[in-house]
């Protein structure tokens, strides 16, 4: 009775069963290619992605940004045991240093007051003359982000940082970052709640400078090394061991007049200099509300010359 | 019930060659106290897949490779497939020469390591060179990075011999041991 009841198979359901095993068979030769050769697979794959990550294609951006929240996530909460123990291995170390940086510090204290005394007399003599050219003064008030460096890389290759701060915090890319003694660099990449920041170190950054007290405009060019080096300086530089170099404000891509650094060797190598910044505690940063001026678009042209009517002939002197 | 729960413990235990690998890159990307920017330090990454590809093919296969170098570059801000495309290109050094390799002694099992990161660190430095124009990268913190890498590897065997024991019964991919 039951059998009778049975429905004989229609050529439907033989072609669906077909399909199925037919699927199924692709399916399992697809796997066995890919275990086959899973390395060669991989390797295609992340060639893909590196190619697509070249064109910049949005969704690799936004899955780049996205990991990076992710990470600073997790690495907020693995950086306290962290640092607990590094802080352990650093009392020690201070523990050692403290006496000898104690008698460095006097003698530097000594020195400083004599600049100091230098400086006022100078402030006072700038603002005066400051009063008589009615010039405004730099750098420009600008609102302050504090962040917390979450990650680091860890690489030769890349010099940057993840911080605990992003879009929500109103962190746009290319604003520059700094710490409590100068430049770090500035935002390459904004997720919603991180920022990723290009060091000054990395062999990708180059910051339109001036050095000091010469006025030479150049470019600090990173090299991944702990002493970047100035490039495009005039022909002639009268640079030297110990003048200062800041941001020049040239192209509008920092604020002008940001400590980045102290000239620490002038030679055949080129002009090297220590950054401010105290990369050995580079634990908070700030971010500065700086908007890069926009490039030009691609088609502007140079104004037209405009026609200057000539000047009225000066009547002749005693006419 | 005790079954299930075996076997879930069974399963949990099988991942842990995988999470080793993820907490590795952790420590990679942690920012360590104290660490300037041109400091080196061992790569953990490296390590942890190499000890594993090694001891646990079975369980570490060129797709756990693909994952961690992908979790790296997109966590680390290194072109996605950077790291991806070096761990496997390390890989292929050793998939399906597991065995061959833990017979050797220990010294020659260090030179394996020291070959498996020359590739690793060559592709990755071509790679990210190509990536910014045929620029060449400085070779001296790479070297360095590589240095460092190479003589606190045979550090890893111990660390990670508990976890290894946890895991369980040796099984090759090639058959059990």
């Amino acid at each position: 009775m039951a059998r009778a009841a049975a429905r004989s198979p229609t050529s439907e359901d033989i072609r669906r069963l077909l399909w199925q095993r037919r699927l199924r068979l692709w399916w399992l030769l697809l796997r066995r290619v890919l275990r086959r050769f899973a390395i060669l697979s991989g390797a295609v794959l992340c060639a893909v992605l590196l190619v697509a990550a070249k064109l910049d294609i949005a969704l690799v951006r936004f899955v780049q940004a996205r990991a990076g929240d992710a990470a600073a996530l997790v690495l907020d909460a693995v950086r306290l045991p962290l640092a607990a123990v590094g802080r352990l291995g650093e009392t020690v170390g201070e523990i050692v240093a403290v006496w000898r940086e104690n008698r460095r510090l006097e003698a530097e204290n000594r020195r400083l007051l004599e600049w100091r005394r230098e400086a006022i007399r100078l402030s006072v003599e700038n603002q005066a003359l400051r009063r008589m050219l009615a010039m405004p003064t730099v750098p420009m008030p600008m609102r302050r982000t504090a962040a917390r460096v979450v990650a680091d890389p860890g690489s030769a290759f890349a010099h940057t940082r993840l911080v605990d701060a992003g879009s929500e915090r109103g962190i746009r890319v290319g604003m520059p970052v700094m710490d409590d003694h100068g430049l770090v660099g500035r935002v390459v990449a904004v997720g919603r709640w991180s920022a990723r920041i290009l060091l000054l170190l990395d062999s990708a950054s180059r910051i339109p400078v001036v050095v000091e007290p010469s006025g030479d405009h150049a470019i600090l060019e990173g090299n991944n090394g702990p002493h970047p080096g100035l490039r495009f300086l005039p022909l002639e530089p009268r640079v030297e061991v110990g003048d200062r170099v800041l941001t020049s404000g040239a192209g509008g891509l920092f604020p002008p007049g940001l400590p980045v650094g102290e000239v620490v060797a002038v030679g055949e190598r080129g002009v090297e200099v220590r950054p401010y910044a105290d990369w050995s505690r580079l634990d908070h940063v700030v971010v500065l509300d700086w908007r890069p001026l926009p490039p030009p678009p691609a088609d502007a042209q140079p104004a037209p010359p405009v026609a200057v009517p000539a000047p009225a002939a000066a009547p002749e002197a005693g006419t | 019930m005790i079954g299930a729960r075996t076997t879930l413990a069974r399963l949990a235990r099988r991942q842990l060659p995988m999470v080793s690998a993820l907490a590795a890159v952790l420590v990679d990307l942690a920012p360590l106290p104290d660490a300037a920017p041109h400091s080196l330090f061992p790569l953990a990454t490296p390590m942890v897949t190499f000890h594993w590809a090694l001891r646990r093919p079975d369980l570490f296969t060129p797709l756990s490779f693909l994952l961690v170098g992908l979790v790296l570059d997109a966590a680390g801000g290194l072109p996605l497939g950077t790291t991806g495309l070096a761990l496997l290109a390390a890989a292929a050094l050793v998939h399906g020469r597991e065995r061959v390799l833990l017979a050797q002694p220990p010294l020659l099992l260090w030179g394996a390591f020291a070959l498996f990161l020359a590739v690793f660190e060559g592709v990755r430095w071509s790679v990210v060179g190509l990536w910014h124009g045929l620029e060449a990268r400085p070779l001296g913190p790479l070297l360095g990075e590589y240095l460092i890498t190479v003589s606190v590897q045979p550090l890893m065997g111990p660390l990670l011999a508990p976890l290894e024991r946890w895991v369980g019964r040796i099984r090759h991919a090639t058959g059990s041991r």
